[in-house]
Parts: C-alpha cells; structure tokens; sequence
C-alpha cells in the first residue's frame, strides 16, 4: 500500500521538479553569464573612456537584477521541493550533499550583497571600486553553478561514504569533489 | 555547464542587439558594442565548449552507458556497443 501511494505521487513530484527546474536554469544561465558581460563592458568604459559602454553596462546591470530576482525566487522554490517533494532522499543523504548546497547558499549571498553594491554604487564609488565589485559577482556566480553541479553529478554516481544498516556514514565531501572525474568534467 | 551559460548569454545578447539593428537604425553605436561583446563571449567560449562536450560525454559513457544510449535515442543493444 505504501508503495502504490509512493508510485502515485511519483509522477507528479517529478513533473513539478522539472518545471521548476525548467524555469530556473533559464534564469540561471544567464545570472551566471550576464556579470561577465557587464565586467567586460565596464573594462571596456575605463579603457575607452566612451560613454556608450557605460550605458551599456549600466542597462546590462539592471536586465541582470531582474533576472537574478526571478532566478532567486525559483531558486527558493527548487530548495523547497527538495525537501517536500523527496523527503527520504534528503533526510538519507542529507549529509552527504547538505555541504555542496550549503556552499552554494554562501556564494549566492554573496552575489547578492555585491549586486546590491554594484547597482547602488554607479556615482557613488570610485570607478575603479566599483568596476572590482563586479568580479565577486561573476566569481560567485560561477562558484553557485559549480557547487549545483557537483550535487548533480553526486547523484549521478553517488560515492564518497558508506551504507551502514540503511544510514549514511564516514561521509567525505572531499573525495566526492575532488577525485572522481564525472565532477571535474561536466562541472566545465 | 558554466561555459554553456557563458555561450547561452553571449549569443542571447547578441541577437536581441542584431535584430533591435534590423528595426531601427537608432543608436548604432551603441547596439553594434553591445553585440559585438555579446559576440566575442560567445565565440571565445563555443570552442572550449565542444571540448568539454566532448570530454563530459566519453565520461558519460564510461560511467553511465545507459543514460548515454537513452540521450542518443538508442533503446535497443547495437552493434559496436562496449
């Protein structure tokens, strides 16, 4: 009986995982993506001097807010579901991936406060200051797609700890992220 | 992955600025910068991109050969299968 009421929720679970997935990596492409081009159009301002890539980057940088908004809030959603939708999965290996995801958490904040410090900071910084705010950005951005990755690819080929009476122990992240190559390689 | 988001934005960009230069003439100067960086972003990552394609999938199929065989469409065994 469980196990017909598992199957039956089965579908759906997986059918709201994947719009919502769906939807954010749209989004997340282009919050990894668009700081790049907004670092390079402000190079390109304080080497040149010419208005035009300032305007340039300046209009990149408020599409970029929006999209890092709407990319945040399905983001939220997706953290949510893994919880609600796949409770054993979480609650067994929890342990396992919670390190890769709590990384994330970090280089998504940080993203976030420096958004807001190069948004708010156009006149009000330095040129030079405020065109180095742009690199937290883009690291960041770059570290929120490699630490999602690395879950990925653990869920692809799980290893890095042992099964013990159906609990997860001797976990070591290390391992998970650094030897085995199905990380390094889909990662880039 | 990341080169892929790098190449989405970068041809992304460029093309909303090429078409926006099909309408209109209007700020030239400006659309034509803005698609030309679009444009290099894209181009300097499309190479290094088929090569991590290329290395991904070989890792695919080294660890995974059935979600290799189901991405290529292939339900059943084939010749030259490993």
């Amino acid at each position: 009986m469980a196990i017909l009421a598992l199957s039956e929720n089965l579908l759906p679970a997986r059918l709201q995982m994947a719009f919502t997935l769906g939807a954010h990596i749209i989004l997340a492409c282009f919050g990894v993506g668009f700081p790049v081009l907004m670092l390079l159009a402000e190079w390109r301002y304080r080497t040149t001097g010419e208005m035009v890539w300032k305007t340039i980057a300046m209009r990149w940088s408020k599409a970029f807010a929006v999209m890092f908004a709407i990319g945040a809030v399905t983001g939220t959603t997706l953290s949510f579901e893994l919880g609600l939708l796949w409770p054993h999965f979480m609650g067994t290996f929890g342990s396992v991936i919670g390190l890769a995801f709590t990384l994330e958490g970090f280089a998504f904040f940080l993203e976030a406060i420096f958004i807001g410090i190069y948004l708010y900071g156009w006149d009000r910084l330095s040129s030079r200051v405020h065109w180095l705010t742009a690199f937290p950005i883009a690291i960041s951005g770059f570290a929120s797609a490699a630490f999602v990755i690395t879950v990925n690819s653990w869920m692809n080929t799980p290893q890095g700890f042992r099964m013990e009476n159906g609990r997860v122990v001797d976990v070591n992240p290390g391992r998970r992220c650094s030897i085995r190559p199905v990380v390094r390689k889909p990662f880039i | 992955m990341i080169l892929a988001a790098y190449v989405v934005t970068g041809f992304c960009v460029a093309g909303y600025y090429a078409g926006s230069l099909l309408r209109s003439t209007r700020y030239q100067d400006y659309k034509i910068r803005a698609m030309s960086l679009g444009i290099w972003l894209g181009v300097v990552c499309i190479p290094l991109q088929i090569l991590s394609g290329d290395w991904a999938a070989k890792v695919v199929a080294k660890t995974q050969p059935v979600k290799l065989a189901a991405m290529e469409g292939l339900y059943d065994t084939t010749a030259g299968r490993r």
